[in-house]
């Protein structure tokens, strides 16, 4: 708006256009301060998602290099992605080399399993390491 | 169901009334129409208002009544971006900002729809235009799906609308990158 449609507007009895008390100020200034935050995280974010979304792709069409390296760009953003972790694992499971079937294991440290995860597992988990895995009871 | 008397709907999520009033008066100050009282916040019914001149134009009009559905929408898409894929992610050490954030996008965008009495000044608005036809039935419908919005309340519609927002943007960016 031009100045003097401004001093139209608070000619007519209203309040000064675009004068906002302090407090909302400072308010505003929290919201655009959230938003800028926010906007600093979004290209590893994104980043993460879409390398998670293109393993679960990869992993469907049987591309398990390709998956593994999705996976791995997640957990470089996010070490403590559970949905990283746990498909990070069910590939390595289902690996015949003992020691990459032990890699996957140590992906699930410390993880607590919902059924859906538990059965995905428990799907490739190799029957010598069975003995050692059972879930919680509630 | 659970029914949760709106004045402490409106405290919890307090910076969703504040920046619907602000939409509201930017809006009015983008368009010259002298406002002449604003209460950004208060703990009644309704929890912020806005009292302003008429629109000299059905266009300003509208974009007032508008304005907290285009500012809240994309405010609360923004802030919650970040929580949101996290939360996909399932990230188990997730900082306490992003529950902050998560809770202010999540404010905010319960609070984008118009009020009935934003959707019944804009009609008031095209009836004293005198314009009929097309004009008259797209602020009629405007009413109605606002009338609509505000009765769904009861099933918790402006949270729903927020989380759709909030939760709409990374799937649409996740599947815009990944073909």
């Amino acid at each position: 708006m031009r100045p003097a449609e401004q001093n139209s507007a608070a000619a007519r009895g209203g309040l000064t256009p675009h004068r906002y008390p302090a407090v909302l100020v400072a308010f505003t200034v929290l919201i655009l301060g959230a938003v800028a935050y926010s906007a600093t995280l979004i290209p590893s974010y994104v980043q993460a998602l879409v390398a998670l979304h293109r393993a679960k792709m990869a992993i469907a069409a049987g591309d398990r290099a390709a998956s593994e390296a999705g996976l791995l760009d997640v957990l470089r953003v996010f070490p403590s992605s559970e949905a990283a972790r746990i498909e990070m694992a069910v590939l390595l499971l289902a690996d015949p080399t003992e020691a990459r079937q032990r890699r996957g294991l140590a992906y699930l440290d410390g993880l607590a399993l919902d059924k859906y995860a538990w059965e995905r597992i428990t799907s490739v988990l190799p029957a010598k390491f069975r003995s050692a895995s059972s879930p919680a009871q509630k | 169901m659970l029914i949760i008397p709106g004045f402490i709907i409106a405290i919890v999520t307090f910076p969703g009334v504040v920046a619907h009033e602000i939409a509201h008066r930017f809006f009015c100050d983008l368009a010259g129409v002298p406002v002449y009282k604003v209460c950004y916040f208060r703990i009644g019914n309704p929890s912020g208002y806005v009292v302003h001149a008429p629109a000299a134009s059905l266009r300003a009009n509208f974009l007032i009544a508008i304005g907290p559905l285009i500012v809240n929408t994309v405010l609360c898409a923004v802030v919650c971006f970040t929580p949101i894929i996290a939360l996909n992610l399932n990230v188990a050490d997730l900082p306490g900002v992003s529950f902050v954030l998560l809770w202010l996008g999540i404010s905010v965008g319960m609070h984008a729809f118009p009020s009935p009495q934003d959707a019944e000044n804009f009609s008031a608005a095209v009836r004293a235009s005198g314009r009929g036809g097309l004009f008259y039935a797209i602020a009629r419908a405007f009413y109605s799906l606002v009338r609509l919005a505000h009765l769904l309340r009861i099933v918790w519609f402006d949270l729903v609308y927020a989380v759709v927002t909030a939760s709409l943007t990374p799937v649409l960016i996740t599947h815009a990158a990944t073909g």
